[in-house]
């Protein structure tokens, strides 16, 4: 008896058997779900495959992963190193494979530089007397083999030196409003070689859908870029903070790029938060602060729109879950990864670095799980966004 | 509402012989039975032979709530919310196998927006699913030989094994 299939009511066979009836529904499914039920059925997997329609979104997903990139310092280079972190159950903690890009000969020849909305933005390189030398410039959706688009060299002078500050390479990317994305790279110009103050950058930019870099002829005082490396892209302008309670957008989507200061929300007691950090989920661009570097009370604020001010999310309190540490070394304190607002309230959380292993919170439930253990070192996280996108 | 008391009445009857009288603005929302008026092939009762009286009720039931107009700009919020509220409701179905008979109504009856809230119910119930587990729950065969399931999984990056 056990070995004869189930009976399926009738209406349930005859949609999933109707192409187009299990195309509508197939077209509703996340990327990450599309994705995974390639291998359901040679059918699901021709229906999944043979029409464009069914792979596009607008909107893309939250992440269902993290790529934690550790940098580590020796002597006078540095090296990064990159492991996978999978945020939905479905995806192996050790399974994923990722290709990684162009004849990348290891991973550690490899440096991502932007997550946005399912495209990474990397650059190899390779070291040579202790200095590092910049080769190729790549877009890379990850959640595709061997999709990647090797950019061509830039026209930068400085293009193969690395300076210890400012500077930055960010990518603008959102399917929403085009399927071609940007990629600006902040040049440092030097004005006048001996002195450090004068130093300015002037901002390249590249179309994919052009296939070219232009150079913007607006040149901007370099200490504004700084911090421009950790910046996120969010409604046509990637954002920045620069300490002091500012915040720099720069608007990429003239021509022109304008550069603006915003003001972030103050403390209780009207002071400047010590860390302000962006993060960007649902469409939301989210603030997060912290009154000293080892601080388990995060205060979290969110702009739904351009338009709209920054209003209080989220206050975190981990001394509820965690002792607080009071001696903590300044590598073991909390560093957070990324925020993602969920669909429903209840389904919020952040992932961070706390105590040396990679934990989720559930920002709502307060529950806190470990995800992995992680060494010492700085580490960066980017999402993983699965997506069907072309570069 | 008590303008539309003088709304002209359409008759239809479900698969099982049950007769419906609908008012015919609440429904001209299905492009189906709309095209069959406008052919003036609605004199007598719309037979129906692909949607059961209890599918039908539902359907009436949406298009019903969808038909109500809104009395001003207020009245147009809060009612835009009281429709999702709606719609959140009514795919909540006790059986499953009613939420698919909806799916198929709405595609013989052409009423695109309940065939895009039924659609996404149904891939909302599947979307965390894993492979097995879908092919359980529509009892598809797995008709891959292992090789070929191993090329189709070493697409994704992130193969599994």
């Amino acid at each position: 008896m056990e070995k004869t299939a189930k009976k399926l009511p009738s209406s349930v066979q005859s949609v999933i058997s109707n192409n187009d009836l299990l195309i509508q529904i197939l077209v509703r499914l996340p990327p990450l779900s599309l994705i995974l039920f390639k291998s359901v059925s040679k059918r699901w997997l021709s229906l999944i495959k043979d029409d464009v329609n069914v792979t596009f979104r607008r909107n893309p997903d939250p992440p269902s992963g993290l790529f934690l990139e550790r940098m580590s310092l020796t002597n006078t280079s540095e090296s990064y190193s990159c492991d996978f972190v999978p945020l939905d159950n479905r995806i192996p903690l050790l399974g994923p494979n990722f290709t990684f890009g162009p004849e990348v000969r290891h991973k550690h020849d490899v440096e991502i530089l932007h997550s946005c909305n399912g495209l990474l933005l990397c650059r190899t390189y390779s070291k040579l007397y202790n200095h590092i030398y910049y080769e190729k410039l790549y877009v890379y959706n990850p959640s595709i083999t061997n999709m990647f688009k090797v950019l061509p060299i830039p026209n930068i002078e400085t293009y193969y030196k690395k300076y210890g500050c400012g500077g930055g390479v960010k990518m603008a990317f959102d399917p929403s409003k085009s399927p071609h994305y940007k990629v600006i790279y902040a040049e440092i110009v030097e004005r006048d070689m001996d002195d450090m103050d004068d130093m300015m950058v002037q901002l390249h930019t590249f179309s994919s859908e052009t296939g070219n870099w232009s150079l913007c002829g607006h040149q901007f005082p370099e200490h504004s870029f700084q911090y421009f490396e950790g910046g996120v892209y969010w409604n046509d302008a990637i954002y920045w903070p620069i300490g002091e309670g500012k915040i720099f957008k720069l608007e990429i989507v003239n021509e022109y790029p304008v550069l603006t200061a915003l003001r972030t929300p103050l403390t209780l007691d009207l002071k400047v938060h010590y860390i302000n950090n962006l993060f960007e989920s649902r469409g939301c661009l989210l603030l997060f602060c912290m009154d000293n570097a080892c601080s388990q009370h995060f205060t979290i604020y969110e702009k739904r729109n351009v338009y709209s001010e920054w209003s209080l999310k989220y206050i975190v309190n981990l001394d509820d879950i965690i002792k607080p540490f009071p001696k903590r070394r300044w590598s073991e304190c909390p560093y957070v990864f990324c925020i993602v607002l969920g669909e429903r309230e209840e389904d919020s959380f952040m992932v961070m670095k706390l105590d040396k292993k990679v934990v989720q919170y559930k920002i709502v439930s307060k529950t806190l799980c470990t995800i992995s253990d992680l060494g010492d070192g700085l580490i960066t996280g980017f999402e993983f966004i699965p997506s069907f996108a072309n570069v | 509402m008590s303008s539309s008391s003088s709304s002209k009445m359409i008759e239809l009857r479900s698969s099982d012989g049950e007769t419906f009288h609908v008012e015919e603005t609440v429904v001209l929302q299905s492009e189906t039975i709309k095209q069959m008026i406008d052919d003036d092939c609605a004199n007598a009762a719309i037979p129906l032979p692909n949607v059961t009286s209890m599918t039908l009720a539902k359907v009436i039931e949406y298009i019903k709530k969808h038909a109500e107009k809104p009395k001003d700009d207020d009245d147009k919020k809060v009612a835009e919310e009281d429709l999702k509220k709606f719609d959140a409701e009514f795919v909540k179905v006790d059986q499953e196998s009613m939420l698919f008979d909806l799916v198929r109504a709405a595609n013989y009856l052409n009423i695109k927006s309940l065939l895009d809230l039924t659609c996404q119910a149904v891939a909302d119930s599947i979307k965390d699913l894993s492979v097995e587990e879908v092919r359980k729950k529509f009892n598809i065969q797995n008709d891959f030989t292992p090789e070929e399931e191993a090329k189709v999984r070493k697409e994704n990056a992130w193969a599994f094994d």
